[in-house]
């Protein structure tokens, strides 16, 4: 535990977020071990670590599977600001979800006070195309107002459950080697990440 | 980055305090110190009998970036002052110097830390130093400071009664013969920084002189404010049950807090024998401590087993601080652990609330979060099985297939799952998951007949990298066998605690008493035997092992074979 640092190899800190009932567990569950749990159990707070091979690199993934609901927001802001990306999830099939990931969002900039946290929009709950609230055009023109990615997923099917969490791993690493390189213009960085992430969409 | 300074901190545990007052290094610069400190005082009560100009060269060089001027004014203001309050003076300084490096030196890392981020971050050091341990009520100090079992004790406390019923037991004079102030002093602040504290650095004097002064500092009696007197009442009449029910009363903090402290003095005074503390020594000794009369103490230790019915101690296993490898195994085990993270990792939230924010406590909020949802998983996977006991075995075999693309963490945690899913108790469970093991390969091997035969010409490499494969699985589980035997040690330990209650040295299996002798030989004969038994046993299981282990390389080269033909 304590040599992490030194040896091991680099460790991405990764935060769920989003209302309750969207999927952030079963997202999680999935990456984590393949596994897709039908039974609706309101997280509190789970913590996972899994090492991955990210683009030939090994590295670790930190995952906090934070809760949904309300009663545990006091615990919350502990856990984001220790965050280094942000999966921000909703249901497509439900649109008060969506409209819940502006709060989340804002509460992460307030916490993180940075525009330009690693963070990607994720609509859950692909696979259920009948029952879809939530256009795709409104999630994508949301993101694109953010300035970050979109991107859709199903739990129960695993598609792009390792896409979502392998791009915010990668944007992670890229901030982080800004943050080595440019610790003297910041204000550049920022112009140049923007553009970066526009085209992702 | 800001990395490191934290880490430093971390891979040695009271680094930045020990280099001042610490044990081992530190002696050696403190004598230096000592010594600087006499030269300084012959320096300066020499010009009583030299000419005076030559008392500020002296100064000066000593102290070449303090201004000097003004000291000089200072020191001859001094010299005219007579000896003795020179000294004390001096003396006092020194005392000064003592306490304040630590703290310096912490705060001269944060300034680093500060600088380097660029961010402005608070100095957790003087918040910590805002809210202490010592010197506040008992139930905020525990609060700053909890066991994370269901004892409502101050962590510093529990340590030293620990320590105490270990290593003082038998020792002469025990909480008479005072401690290294510094010492004293130094783990003092340790324990306000929050820092871990290890203290079997120290010696036995200087932990309860520690004790002694919390229970000084404390703001309010034990007995609290308002119940004292009527204490001292029902002690003056000897009333059992009116002190029953008046100890009912006290806040938790207090209730436990007393009851604690007085199980472990009369477990002091009860050796009187080796310690020389009988009630009335011991009473002058802490009464004025705990703020109560002779009589009311001696009340509490002669009726301690009518107060404080089965009142027992045990020592304080503080929650894992690492995950996977160790979790323990068992279900009982487990809840328990669990409610001690959850109670941790409730007390790191309470921390980042009340200010103390720093990346060290960051990674310490996501470990124990990451414990507390492996325990559960494992909780859960237990449970499941536990019901479906069929589905287990399908289970086991996508296990065994699947085992080796998986990674770190992961595995270990996978493995053990498995492992629960087939033993539910500790002891039995090297053996039942290996029998598990042999009828699962028999399955595979009815399935794949066809192509074991087949397997023998096969590559050598290949067969090596199977053995080398599950050799090291063999390893993984043997290390968690090992693991289930240290919290089976753990249990008896405790079992041992409560059994031993009435022999109350062997309680804490220090030195065995000369009645048990007897039986100890008859339980020796016994215990030889059984060994005997064992190890006739571990050496039939090991066979069995290298059994299972060729059948499984057979198994997988023919699942190879199966494959390639396929």
């Amino acid at each position: 535990m304590k040599k992490n640092s030194a040896q091991q190899p680099a460790l991405h800190k990764v935060i769920m977020v989003g209302s309750g009932g969207v999927g952030k567990s079963a997202l999680t569950l999935q990456f984590m071990y393949d596994e897709f749990v039908e039974d609706y159990e309101p997280t509190k707070a789970d913590s996972y670590r899994k090492k991955v091979v990210l683009d030939g690199e090994e590295v670790q993934i930190d995952i906090l599977d934070t809760a949904g609901q309300e009663d545990y927001a006091a615990i919350r802001d502990n856990y984001f600001r220790s965050g280094e990306g942000f999966l921000c999830v909703f249901s497509i099939t439900e649109d008060d979800s969506f409209q819940a990931t502006m709060e989340f969002r804002e509460q992460i900039l307030r916490v993180k006070n940075d525009e330009n946290i690693p963070f990607l929009l994720v609509g859950n709950k692909g696979d259920l195309t009948d029952k879809r609230k939530v256009s795709l055009n409104e999630a994508q023109s949301r993101a694109q107002e953010w300035g970050v990615p979109y991107v859709e997923t199903s739990a129960k099917t695993r598609d792009n459950v390792d896409k979502v969490f392998f791009d915010l791993m990668r944007e992670i690493r890229a901030r982080k080697k800004e943050d080595v390189k440019g610790a003297n213009g910041r204000g550049k960085d920022k112009n140049r990440r923007k553009k970066l992430k526009c085209n992702i969409v | 980055m800001d990395f490191d300074s934290p880490d430093v901190e971390k891979d040695f545990p009271g680094l930045y305090a020990s280099t001042e007052i610490g044990h081992k290094d530190s002696d050696g610069k403190r004598k230096e110190k000592k010594d600087r400190g006499y030269a300084a005082l012959e320096g300066e009560s020499s010009p009583e009998e030299e000419p005076d100009a030559k008392s500020p060269s002296k100064i000066k060089k000593n102290k070449p970036f303090k201004f000097p001027i003004k000291k000089e004014k200072h020191e001859k203001l001094k010299d005219k002052e007579n000896k003795d309050t020179l000294k004390e003076k001096k003396k006092d300084g020194e005392k000064e110097k003592k306490k304040d490096k630590p703290k310096n030196k912490i705060k001269d890392k944060k300034k680093d830390k500060k600088g380097s981020n660029g961010k402005v971050i608070i100095d957790i050091g003087d918040l910590y130093e805002d809210q202490p341990i010592f010197g506040v009520p008992l139930e905020i100090s525990f609060d700053r400071n909890p066991c994370h079992d269901d004892i409502h004790l101050p962590l510093v406390l529990r340590n030293c009664i620990d320590y105490v019923q270990m290593n003082g037991l038998c020792t002469d004079g025990v909480y008479k013969v005072p401690g290294v102030k510094s010492k004293v002093q130094s783990l003092k602040v340790q324990y306000n920084r929050r820092q871990s504290v290890n203290l079997a650095d120290y010696d036995l004097a200087v932990v309860t002189s520690l004790l002694k002064q919390y229970l000084r500092e404390l703001p309010d009696p034990i007995l609290t404010s308002d119940l004292l007197s009527k204490f001292e009442d029902a002690a003056e009449t000897q009333n059992i049950e009116l002190t029953k029910s008046l100890i009912s009363e006290l806040p938790l903090c207090n209730k436990h807090t007393l009851t604690w402290l007085i199980v472990h003095f009369t477990s002091i005074i009860e050796n009187e024998k080796y310690t020389k503390m009988n009630t009335t020594n011991f009473g002058c000794v802490l009464c004025p401590v705990l703020q109560m009369s002779q009589r009311l103490f001696s009340f509490f230790i002669t009726k301690r087993n009518d107060l404080f019915p089965g009142a027992v101690l045990h020592k304080y296993i503080p929650p894992l601080r690492c995950a996977s490898p160790y979790l323990p195994t068992g279900k009982q085990e487990m809840t328990i652990e669990l409610k001690k993270q959850e109670s941790l990792l409730g007390y790191i939230h309470r921390e980042m609330n009340a200010g103390f924010v720093c990346k060290t406590k960051e990674e310490e909020l996501w470990d124990v979060q990451r414990i507390i949802t492996q325990l559960k998983r494992k909780l859960k996977v237990l449970e499941k099985d536990s019901h479906k006991v069929s589905k287990d075995k399908v289970k086991k075999e996508d296990h065994v297939n699947g085992k080796f693309e998986e990674v770190g963490t992961q595995t270990a945690l996978g493995r053990q799952n498995s492992n629960n899913s087939v033993s539910g108790k500790a002891e039995v469970g090297s053996i039942t998951s290996d029998t598990f093991n042999i009828s699962n390969c028999d399955g595979s091997l009815v399935d794949e007949e066809v192509q074991t035969t087949t397997s023998d010409s096969d590559n050598e490499e290949l067969v090596l990298q199977y053995e080398s494969e599950e050799l090291m699985s063999l390893i993984a589980n043997l290390k968690d066998c090992i693991v289930q035997e240290k919290c089976e040690i753990d249990r008896l330990h405790k079992k041992l605690t409560s059994v031993g209650r009435n022999i109350n040295v062997s309680e804490y299996f220090m030195y065995p008493i000369d009645e048990t002798t007897v039986t100890k030989n008859t339980l020796l004969s016994e215990y030889k035997m059984l060994q005997f038994q064992k190890v006739h046993l571990l050496k039939s299981i090991e066979e069995e092992r290298e059994a299972i282990l060729d059948l499984k390389i057979q198994i997988k080269l023919a699942q190879r074979k199966h494959m390639a033909s396929a």
